[in-house]
């Protein structure tokens, strides 16, 4: 099957200088990203799980250079994009959009809704004149479900599932190839959430969009995702079909993810639950071969002194020397 | 023939695209279908009642509107000025009254032709160190002219150092405090200057402007502008130091957005409420700093007069002629004082996001 | 016995705004040895129910009326002695974010023993410490000894929640109010930290009272449950017993709005918002968002009815039925509509 990639990542780092108390910088560095190398279809939705302190949301801002990459290569459209200088950056950025977690902290409070979603269009000076962009910016709320009377209303006078929806009409505002949603329902409610993730879909369907998914809810990534990239501590563990991952994990650390959701089934008990034990180690001093070693219950010599490379393996590609069966 | 409207109804609302909130997905619990399929097996997850549940005869979309509405008529909620000011008045008895009382203080100075009983500059003495009495309800100087048309008078002086100087330092503070707050290469140039500004006592910084540049009001405002930015640069700094953190402005940046607007349309709005407040501190500051410079001599030079000037030359007549200095004292303490009690209370008004 | 007992609770704010009824005629029986959730979502008056019983109510709000009697002691009005004396000893509480409840200067292990000796003045500082480490043992911190000395944000986390446990579970309490214990948390500790209390609730016998928005957690937890909706109990009962037959068509659309890993069907949306605290709706508080609504719904709110044993909904597909259960009015295969009130009314003189 050939797709057209969107957006490709190659050998992809992100290292954080750590500062000690007195601002002197240290030479030892967080490593949020490791040598990640990914690519984006069109037209798909792409899952990124892992818990938090993983990099998953490093991973999305670098990959659209909201934070600048230490090193690696990044294509949008086939073109290299690592280099451009901010100014030609506009040309992608107007592509790409973001959609943020905290619907309280991310729209600008002192402005109103209409301002909010018409930022990207004068931004990028698509429509002229008051009228047109009041039209456009309607159009967009009543796309995602707020009803067009309210554009003169502020951010804090409506709940959090009507922000994120507004957030969304603002990312959709530049009608973007690709959106990164950053966490976007994990700040909400039950049932604001379904209300939201069934919005994203339909969205998708009706525009042609292309999401990167990151979150850290497994269950939203099965629901909302075609592929899934499972990371741990700035590296991946498993990308493949959401389906192939999820029936058949071969990462032991995406097993344990799995089976760690509370099921709302009442009869599938949890003490028969078999648990990742440990905590995250950290990233600044991240341990030596595979980095899921510490935590892994499979973990031999091999694993604890080389590092894995990438195979594929039923479908899906796998970083791991001794894959489950 | 009650079941199939309904089920039309369902179906038209399940393709009402845009009214998203009201699709009913995979609704297997109410149509028929569903019913059916209920009653055979029972589903696992639907409920057994709801399933042969009862369909709505009622125009419920109406209701449920008729509802939203009160609902979002209530919570409408005004954030111009006047609203604000509205608020503060119910909210804040202190904020409110100092309000009314600068108000007519302003009125007093502005219309000081029609409401000083006296010419500030007619020297009568005849009547010099006169008490207050009805003809001179707040007393005379030692040269016989009427304290209280001094005040009103002098209070021009005190309120235009007041406001001018206060204005222009607070323009180069928050231009050099987003521009070190934001842009890191320049954060540490900026507060070095900052820095040194506030490490000499501030009068002793305006003495020296004013001595080199002679003494005179318009040099007042040069010199107090000098040594004010720098604190209301330090604030706008911390301030955008926290904003760029926030959301919007990655989500900003992410759109694209430019530096300078980025300034200017989401930081410097969002440091507002507390430049009010520093705006109406910065004021009796400005006012205080001319009575101290005009109490030293470099100050207003008279025929012209200031508060400051005024309480400066009554010093020698303190014991004797305690009023000399009482009135003009008690102007600036009152203004100073209800600037600050406004500054608070609208602090708190302004920041509707903030209660919430 | 019941171990705690809240009748008719009702929690009030007076904001300028108006008066929230934050919750509002709320009744909770737990008894011992029993893990009860409450679920609901932000701002239903869940939360607000534990801190009416922990008497952490701030002004503008208080407790209206109502009672609390936790092991026959009406805790609305024992004296504050009496009260410091059950809280943290015979009550206590972990919360979501076990950073916030820490003190960031003193060493987690020092927290913990302060927590022991407020309540046993007579415990020597060795013995003390002595049985911080084996409390830290008990909840699973590793180098229990080694952690006693450390501060909260050397800690993870999870290690965190675990302290905040150590120190809830200092003087055995009989209840322990978890408030959100594992939101802030990854989901492989979530379960870590769920596995782990429900050990420590097996062998010591105490009541949990588990107050989450999460039915995953409330479905392996818990033994009982309520929801909650806008500061009412909308519906109640065993867990087993809920699960398998939802009555409430809140409940039963939370259950349709979470994502589940066995199907990939679209998910049910519970149409529009949770009502403002300040404008309730007249009638039943999910009226709007309902999907069975009725004229009556608008008008005036059902009652708690028992459908089945031990087994409460708050609506009126079921106190209609309750009452029509004896006329057997309602034809079980007849058009869907027919069971609403103006057809029942038809049905009734066509017969």
């Amino acid at each position: 099957m050939s797709r057209e990639i969107l957006l490709e990542a190659q050998h992809l780092t992100k290292e954080f200088p750590v500062k000690s108390a007195m601002g002197v910088k240290k030479k030892s560095r967080v490593h949020a990203v490791s040598d990640v190398s990914l690519a984006i279809y069109k037209g798909e939705t792409l899952g990124l799980v892992g818990e938090s302190g993983c990099g998953k949301s490093t991973l999305g801002r670098v990959l659209i250079r909201l934070i600048e990459p230490t090193s690696g290569k990044l294509f949008f459209e086939g073109q290299s994009i690592e280099n451009l200088k901010e100014k030609d950056m506009r040309a992608v950025r107007r592509k790409v959009q973001m959609i943020f977690q905290d619907p309280y902290s991310s729209l600008d409070p002192r402005m109103k809704v209409r301002d909010l979603i018409a930022e990207p269009l004068e931004t990028h000076h698509v429509y002229h004149g008051r009228e047109e962009t009041t039209r456009r910016v309607q159009e967009l709320m009543d796309l995602v479900g707020i009803r067009p009377e309210l554009i003169d209303r502020y951010p804090h006078q409506f709940s959090g599932g009507q922000r994120q929806r507004i957030g969304i009409a603002r990312a959709l505002a530049l009608k973007p190839e690709l959106i990164i949603c950053d966490e976007p329902v994990s700040a909400l409610d039950v049932s604001i959430q379904s209300q939201i993730l069934n919005l994203l879909k339909d969205l998708q369907q009706e525009m042609n969009l292309t999401y990167l998914f990151i979150s850290h809810d497994l269950s939203v990534v099965h629901y909302i995702a075609d592929r899934i990239c499972v990371m741990f501590l700035g590296k991946i563990c498993e990308i493949g079909d959401t389906d192939v991952v999820y029936e058949r994990p071969l990462h032991p650390y995406t097993k344990f993810l799995l089976s760690a959701i509370p099921k709302t089934d009442p009869d599938q008990p949890m003490e028969s639950k078999e648990l990742l034990p440990g905590e995250l180690p950290s990233p600044v001093d991240p341990p030596a071969g595979c980095r899921f070693h510490t935590r892994c219950p499979y973990a031999d010599e091999t694993c604890r002194t080389r590092e894995p490379e990438g195979r594929m393996l039923d479908g899906r590609q796998v970083f791991c020397h001794h894959p489950l069966r | 023939m009650e079941a199939n409207r309904t089920k039309k109804e369902l179906q038209e609302r399940g393709k009402n695209k845009p009214d998203r909130e009201n699709a009913v997905p995979n609704g297997i619990s109410i149509t028929e279908a569903g019913r059916k399929a209920a009653e055979q097996k029972e589903p696992q997850r639907t409920p057994r009642r709801l399933a042969d549940a009862a369909v709505p005869v009622f125009d419920r979309k109406a209701a449920i509107k008729a509802m939203e509405e009160a609902a979002l008529s209530r919570r409408e909620e005004n954030d111009s000025f006047l609203s604000v000011c509205k608020r503060m008045f119910r909210n804040n008895k202190v904020a409110a009254a100092s309000g009314v009382i600068l108000v007519i203080y302003v009125l007093m100075i502005l219309f000081a032709d029609v409401i000083a009983p006296y010419d500030p500059a007619v020297v009568n003495l005849m009547e010099r160190l006169q008490p207050p009495s009805m003809a001179h309800i707040c007393g005379t100087d030692e040269l016989g002219r009427d304290i209280f048309s001094r005040i009103l008078y002098g209070g021009r002086v005190s309120l235009l150092v007041g406001l001018v100087p206060t204005s222009i330092s607070m323009v180069i503070g928050i231009i050099m405090g987003l521009l070190s707050g934001y842009i890191r290469g320049l954060d540490a140039l900026i507060m070095r200057l900052a820095d040194i500004v506030l490490a000499f006592p501030s009068i002793v910084l305006a003495m020296v402007v004013m001595y080199t540049l002679g003494a005179s009001t318009f040099n007042i405002f040069i010199a107090l502008s000098i040594i004010g930015w720098a604190g209301t640069a330090r604030i706008v700094r911390s301030q955008t130091l926290s904003l760029r953190e926030m959301g919007f402005v990655e989500a900003a940046r992410s759109m694209g957005v430019s530096r300078t607007k980025i300034m200017a349309r989401h930081i410097l709005p969002n440091c507002l409420p507390s430049l009010i407040v520093l705006f109406t501190l910065n004021i009796p500051d400005a006012i205080l700093s001319e009575s101290n410079l005009s109490f030293l001599g470099v100050g207003a030079q008279p025929p012209d007069t200031s508060w400051g000037l005024m309480v400066s030359q009554a010093k020698g007549f303190a014991i004797s002629s305690p009023w000399m200095m009482l009135f003009p004292s008690l102007a600036i303490l009152i203004m100073v004082l209800s600037l600050n009690f406004l500054g608070d209370g609208l602090r708190d008004e302004i920041d509707p996001h903030l209660k919430k | 016995m019941s171990l705690l007992e809240i009748k008719n609770l009702e929690t009030s704010f007076f904001t300028h705004e108006g008066v929230v009824r934050a919750v509002d005629d709320v009744t909770i029986v737990i008894d011992e040895n029993e893990r009860v959730g409450i679920v609901g979502e932000s701002g239903c008056g869940k939360s607000m129910t534990a801190m009416s019983l922990m008497g952490l109510i701030k002004k503008p709000g208080r407790v209206v009326s109502g009672s609390i009697t936790f092991n026959g002691k009406d805790m609305l009005a024992v004296s504050q002695r009496e009260k410091s004396k059950i809280l943290g000893n015979e009550i206590s509480m972990i919360f979501q974010e076990p950073m916030t409840s820490l003190n960031p200067v003193i060493t987690v292990g020092k927290q913990v023993k302060e927590a022991i000796t407020f309540h046993q003045k007579d415990i020597s500082a060795e013995e003390a410490k002595r049985r911080v480490i084996q409390l830290f043992e008990e909840v699973g911190i590793p180098d229990a000894a080694k952690r006693y000395s450390a501060y909260p944000h050397q800690l993870s986390g999870g290690l965190r929640q675990r302290v905040m446990i150590a120190m809830a579970m200092a003087c055995r309490p009989k209840l322990l109010i978890a408030d959100e214990p594992t939101t802030a948390l990854d989901v492989t500790i979530e379960a870590q930290i769920l596995q782990l209390m429900k050990k420590l609730q097996d062998e010591t016998g105490m009541s949990v009272m588990m107050i989450t928005h999460n039915l995953g957690v409330v479905a392996q937890f818990c033994t009982r449950m309520y929801v909650m909706y806008a500061g009412r109990i909308m519906e109640s009962g065993t867990v087993s017993e809920v699960f398998k037959n939802i009555a409430h068509p809140y409940t039963d659309g939370l259950m349709r709005s979470i994502p589940k890993l066995e199907s990939r069907e679209r998910l049910y949306n519970i149409k529009g918002l949770v009502p403002n605290m300040l404008d309730l709706p007249k009638g039943c508080r999910f009226c709007q968002r309902c999907e069975y609504s009725k004229a009556r719904c608008f008008e005036e709110e059902p009652e708690l009815t028992e459908t089945a044993p031990g087994h409460f909904v708050r609506c009126f597909l079921y106190t209609d039925r309750a009452d029509q259960e004896g006329k057997s009015a309602c034809p079980e295969n007849g058009g869907s509509a027919a069971c609403s009130p103006n057809t029942q009314a038809e049905g009734g003189t066509g017969r």
